[in-house]
């Protein structure tokens, strides 16, 4: 062999060893991370010493006692419970089908001329304030409803309770359609992405096979994204269930769960945002901690339903995105 | 990649004429009795401004294994995607000439190219099983093309795993996902998928480039079965490949075909410089 020419030059100095390198990142990698757990778990705590007072005179009946009544000091969370879950199903079941069909356009449909001004758009959309949502709400969108919408669904649907009752404008199916608005442009950006990294020979396959457009987007690429898909959904459903402003603007704020989607109601947050100010008495507080520990436990709970929902489909269908 | 000729990169590198229609040459290129089922002439291709092909003039013999060789870039792939107009998907990319498919063009804007899609199936370099269980994945091409009760499917699904000598493996595990099996079994169940919409012409884009040695003689034994009831047409790179299954080879280069003919005859005494080149790797 040749000699060296490098071994002849001096070595440079050389850097001290840093064995602490990598440990000490991880400390902190895993501290930061960690710090989720803690938080979620001090609010967790915190919430539950909050609504001790609440917890020990109503029990689990709370959950299913529809009276609210600051005076007596009668509390139960089921309007707002019902409201919740309600005006969050209507906003799910507008925005998501819309969410997908919008992705699946800018996606595989639109030409990049039309993709790129609507893609910017949505997420322009995504960053209008809830309380601009909550006040056009109120003065645009609730008197329309009120016109137009109301009194279409009463003279189609009216023989439904769910379309029963005087064209007020604001109510549960207003608020359900402003959430819906609000969550559209989340869902749709999210989708979009995880439609985009489906790989474009899996598509090709699908359209290889004889499909049209819309069987290659249900069967194949919505299948192989649908752990993004349902990520997209959830992100959408936590915005829903917590949405605060702008369900206040418009849903009526009334404690009684009613038949009517046209009816004023209330939903967790938006009792909290309305009475948390006034609430001097002790009790009065500890029942609205516990609306707020209820939320809780309903956001945790969708969570670890669809976890489930996915582990079943991809148990038949296989891991994609 | 293409830098292959010793003249100076300046001068266009092959000093081969290149015939307007390729060399058919040797006895047994007379193998092939009948019509083509498949007859390209003048065939160009864009991608966007950039041309890919450049006047491709080919005959697909029915129920023959056609291979279709050259140095990466050549544009074998290119052509392929032509048969199925799967190149159709992407907006900048054109094909103009004559594909004749038992004698009707089917560049004509008139093909139906759902039906185009059954009648000329296509395995790719890479697996592509549907997320979805291997039975629904054979399935799948069958619903959107035929209505079969359910005794029926279950039938024709066997019947296409069978074909692409897959039932022993998977009958027990029908229900489990297509992505679960292993990477040639993969391919397999891809093959299933495509024979099971009864199609007249298998495309398959290096459909062993991404699976193992044994796993790839096993998809070359099918092939070879294959080849009674279709007529196939691969694209490979792999010399030997070509010359294990196919009865006719084609050697592309910068976009033109340079030379077809009966396979063995291109592998052994090949008209061209190019082609010899290529065969024996001194290039590509």
């Amino acid at each position: 062999m040749t000699t060296n020419r490098h071994a002849t030059a001096a070595e440079p100095e050389r850097r001290h060893p840093r064995p602490w390198g990598d440990p000490l990142f991880r400390g902190l990698a895993a501290a930061a991370a960690g710090l989720f757990l803690l938080l979620t778990a001090a609010v967790f705590v915190e919430l539950v010493r909050g609504s001790e007072l609440s917890l020990a005179k109503f029990g689990f009946s709370f959950l299913w006692r529809e009276a609210w009544n600051p005076v007596t000091g009668d509390f139960g969370a089921l309007s707002s419970i019902a409201g919740t879950l309600i005006s969050t199903l209507i906003a799910m079941a507008l925005a998501v089908p819309l969410s997908l069909v919008i992705a699946l356009f800018l996606v595989e449909l639109a030409p990049p001329a039309v993709a790129k001004p609507v893609g910017a758009a949505i997420e322009l959309l995504a960053a209008v304030p809830s309380i601009i949502y909550g006040m056009w709400g109120l003065f645009v969108f609730a008197p329309f409803m009120a016109d137009h919408v109301q009194p279409f669904l009463s003279a189609r649907l009216g023989f439904l309770p769910l379309f029963q009752g005087p064209p007020m404008g604001i109510g549960m199916l207003t608020a359900g359609i402003i959430l819906a608005l609000m969550i559209l442009p989340f869902i749709t950006s999210v989708m979009r992405d995880v439609l985009k990294m489906v790989p474009p020979v899996v598509k090709e396959a699908g359209y290889g096979m004889g499909s049209t457009v819309w069987e290659v987007a249900r069967q194949v690429t919505v299948r192989y994204g649908a752990r993004g898909m349902a990520g997209a959904c959830l992100l959408g459903l936590g915005r829903a269930v917590g949405e605060t402003m702008a369900v206040t603007f418009v849903i009526g704020n009334n404690h009684r769960l009613g038949a009517s989607l046209f009816d004023a109601g209330n939903t967790i947050a938006s009792a909290l945002a309305n009475e948390f100010a006034e609430a001097a008495d002790p009790l009065y507080l500890s029942a609205l901690v516990e609306l707020g520990l209820v939320l809780f436990l309903i956001t945790f709970a969708i969570q670890g339903l669809t976890h489930v929902w996915i582990r079943r489909l991809e148990r038949s269908a296989g891991r994609g995105l | 990649m293409n830098a292959t000729s010793p003249e100076s990169p300046l001068t266009p590198p092959p000093a081969v004429p290149r015939p307007h229609v390729a060399v058919r040459s040797g006895p047994a290129a007379a193998d092939a009795d009948g019509p083509p089922k498949i007859s390209v002439r003048g065939l160009d291709f864009h991608y966007g401004k950039q041309q890919a092909l450049f006047g491709n003039d080919l005959d697909i013999a029915a129920n023959r294994v056609t291979a279709v060789i050259g140095p990466s870039g050549c544009g074998k792939s290119t052509h392929l995607r032509v048969y199925n107009r799967i190149y159709q998907l992407y907006r900048d990319q054109r094909a103009s000439g004559e594909v004749l498919l038992d004698g009707v063009n089917l560049l004509s804007p008139a093909t139906d190219l759902i039906e185009l899609r059954r009648r000329v199936g296509m395995i790719f370099q890479k697996p592509t099983p549907f997320p979805m269980s291997i039975y629904e994945n054979v399935a799948y091409g069958l619903k959107l093309h035929y209505r079969l009760g359910k005794g029926e499917m279950a039938e024709a699904v066997e019947r296409a795993l069978r074909g692409a000598a897959l039932w022993d493996e998977v009958k027990d595990a029908l229900d489990r996902p297509g992505t679960a099996l292993s990477g040639g079994q993969q391919q397999r169940l891809c093959i299933a998928r495509a024979i099971a919409v009864r199609p007249e012409v298998l495309l398959m884009d290096e459909p062993t480039s991404a699976i193992d040695p044994v796993a790839t003689a096993k998809i070359e034994d099918l092939i070879e079965e294959l080849k009674r009831d279709f007529t196939i047409v691969v694209v490979t790179h792999n010399m030997q490949q070509a010359a294990r299954v196919s009865d006719f080879t084609a050697f592309f280069f910068e976009g033109r075909i340079v030379e077809f003919g009966a396979t063995r005859q291109i592998f052994t005494k090949p008209v061209h410089r190019q082609t010899e080149d290529y065969i024996t790797g001194r290039f590509g």
